[in-house]
């Protein structure tokens, strides 16, 4: 186990560099100074203006100067938002896109597997039918249709919750939802189909000839095992959600990750989009990482190596 | 009610509309009165039986932008569909014929991206790229493609992103099909490798491909709605479903909201995925018994 979790770490390593090399070249190949503005800066003010951003001198040691203060935990200062840096940005924003991120994540499992479940053992009768055609409509709304859609008839018409803000409970219910429910739609359809493999099987019987209680057969026996391909998506579903809050938090006018990154995208903020990009693929690796254990204590054939 | 309405009844429903949608965005544009970049002093006008749908800020005809807008997301729906199908069957079946250390190398890529925010990669892509190849275009004299650039990259680019699910179909289809007596027949009599590939195994894929190919189209025209919505994606005075979505979006407001501009694109966009899904779906389930 301590060896599995030690080669992954060093396994992530050439990915993270791998990551921040395609962002940084990326942006520094891309036409277009950071600099540039309305007006020409005078030559000598650029030269002093690359010097401070440690933009000077050729590509390759920009790079590997670039590199070296990323290892000593140095993400620099942004280009775009002067005065501050990438450290400060990413500390600001990085809770806000947890939470926003998080909450996604919880409430597109629990719905996705309650829902799966429930249509699972109503196999073929109305309830499933019910739920499988509110999968496929979920699927086909995206988070982008569906957060203005329900700004318009929850807030702005009926008042019920707040559209947009940031820090209160009431606030976060909207962004949350709408940023879960396609993924729980995804979600419900893996378990159904896994609840149903699973609940024909020949021991879930014994287990019922046993007299044991149907809803310890259901959630120990059947969901347990049904859950391997729901962790299985646990990694692209949370890639998923990152890319769907960019709109989310555009939507919401809330200040995460995602609207900085696209602010730096734009500006050719070298720093801010490799530092974003960087923070973002060690989340994701770091999760796939959870993901892996969590298959391996779900089903013990799983194997870590 | 629902157990009346069988589940081939919704699948005729989806085709249905999907041909609706189809023939609506081809020749929808041609039937119009109005042209979708025509401003009029009718801003803002509510739905009538002038303006079925009513009109934007600017004065033009919804309606008119929304067929037009469809035709462009189904473009690039079909054409980034195929960019990703050309990578990931020739991506699956190498992974596949090669079999060994080369396989399980090229699936760890693939299970790799699956799990990045690939598509924040294509947002950088199209933002660096559009100057130079604007560059390029006016150099080669291709002045009237201009306006395209940003299409041509979202073909691209979503076409790079979206080809994992084909590259993992084909590789599993692809290592059945080489144990097969028929390609073990043919490696005996000394074919090349390319040619048990090209001659012998590709035919057989043409089936599973077509049906990844629909459920591949409405994931590229989701990726591209999503980036249009950004702003990243198509530009004016071309718009797609997306774009028109945004546009949308940006008028709601607690005091005075043209709803019209919202619920149009969204309902056009959903009834565009939830039809491809379908059919994608129910054709995934004749046609490869084995994904369930």
């Amino acid at each position: 186990m301590l060896t599995f979790l030690a080669r992954r770490l060093v396994g992530a390593v050439p990915v993270l560099l791998g990551v921040i090399t395609i962002a940084f070249f990326l942006v520094r190949l891309a036409p277009g100074s950071p600099f540039a503005g309305e007006r020409a800066i005078p030559p000598a003010i650029l030269r002093q203006l690359e010097a401070q951003y440690k933009l000077n001198g050729s590509l390759w040691e920009q790079y590997a100067n670039y590199v070296s203060d990323v290892l000593h935990g140095d993400l620099r200062l942004s280009t775009r938002y002067r005065n501050r840096t990438v450290n400060e940005i990413i500390g600001q924003t990085l809770p806000v896109s947890l939470v926003l991120g998080g909450s996604a994540f919880c409430l597109a499992l629990g719905f996705g597997i309650a829902a799966g479940v429930w249509s699972a053992i109503r196999h073929n009768r109305t309830a499933d039918r019910l739920v499988q055609m509110l999968c496929l409509g979920g699927i086909s709304i995206p988070s982008f249709v569906l957060a203005p859609l329900a700004v318009l008839l929850l807030s702005l018409e009926s008042h019920l919750l707040p559209p947009g803000g940031w820090g209160s409970f009431r606030e976060l219910i909207l962004p949350a939802s709408t940023l879960a429910l396609p993924y729980a739609a995804v979600v419900a359809r893996l378990t159904r189909a896994s609840m149903l493999e699973i609940l024909p099987m020949d021991y879930i019987r014994t287990a019922r000839a046993k007299g044991l209680a149907p809803l310890p057969i259901l959630f120990l026996h059947g969901l347990k095992p049904a859950s391997l391909p729901i962790v299985a998506y646990a990694g692209p579903l949370a890639a998923n959600l990152l890319t769907g809050s960019l709109v989310i938090e555009e939507i919401f006018g809330i200040h995460g990750m995602g609207s900085f990154f696209v602010e730096g995208v734009l500006s050719r903020d070298v720093f801010l989009v490799a530092g974003v990009t960087l923070v973002y693929s060690a989340l994701l690796i770091g999760f796939n990482l959870l993901a892996d254990f969590v298959s391996a204590w779900l089903d013990k054939r799983v194997q870590l190596s | 009610m629902l157990s009346k309405w069988r589940f081939d009844q919704w699948t005729a429903f989806a085709a249905a509309s999907l041909a609706f949608l189809l023939l609506a965005a081809i020749f929808g544009p041609l039937l119009s009165h109005y042209s979708a970049a025509e401003i009029s002093d009718q801003s803002l006008a509510r739905p009538s039986p002038l303006h079925w749908m009513g009109t934007d800020i600017h004065g033009r005809d919804l309606l008119t932008r929304l067929l037009c807008g469809a035709r462009i997301s189904f473009l690039v729906g079909f054409f980034g569909a195929l960019v990703s199908l050309m990578i990931g069957s020739a991506y699956g079946a190498l992974a596949g014929y090669a079999g060994g250390k080369v396989d399980r190398l090229l699936m760890q890529l693939v299970d790799l991206l699956y799990s990045l925010p690939t598509l924040i990669f294509v947002i950088v892509l199209i933002a660096l790229l559009e100057a130079p190849l604007r560059k390029a275009f006016l150099a080669w004299q291709l002045t009237t493609l201009l306006p395209y650039i940003r299409i041509f990259l979202l073909f691209l680019g979503l076409g790079l992103v979206e080809w994992l699910t084909m590259a993992r179909v084909v590789r599993s289809r692809v290592l059945v099909l080489k144990e097969a007596l028929f390609v073990q027949a043919a490696r005996v009599l000394g074919r090349s490798p390319w040619g048990i590939l090209r001659h012998h195994i590709l035919p057989h894929l043409l089936g599973i491909v077509a049906v990844y190919l629909t459920l591949t189209v409405p994931a590229v025209i989701l990726s591209e709605s999503f980036l249009s919505f950004l702003g990243l994606g198509v530009e004016p005075p071309s718009a797609s479903l997306g774009t028109l979505l945004a546009d949308g979006a940006q008028t709601i407001n607690p005091i005075w909201t043209a709803w019209w501009l919202l619920v149009f694109p969204s309902g056009a966009l959903a009834w565009t995925l939830w039809a491809l899904n379908v059919l994608g779906d129910k054709l995934r389930d004749r046609l490869d018994p084995s994904s369930r």
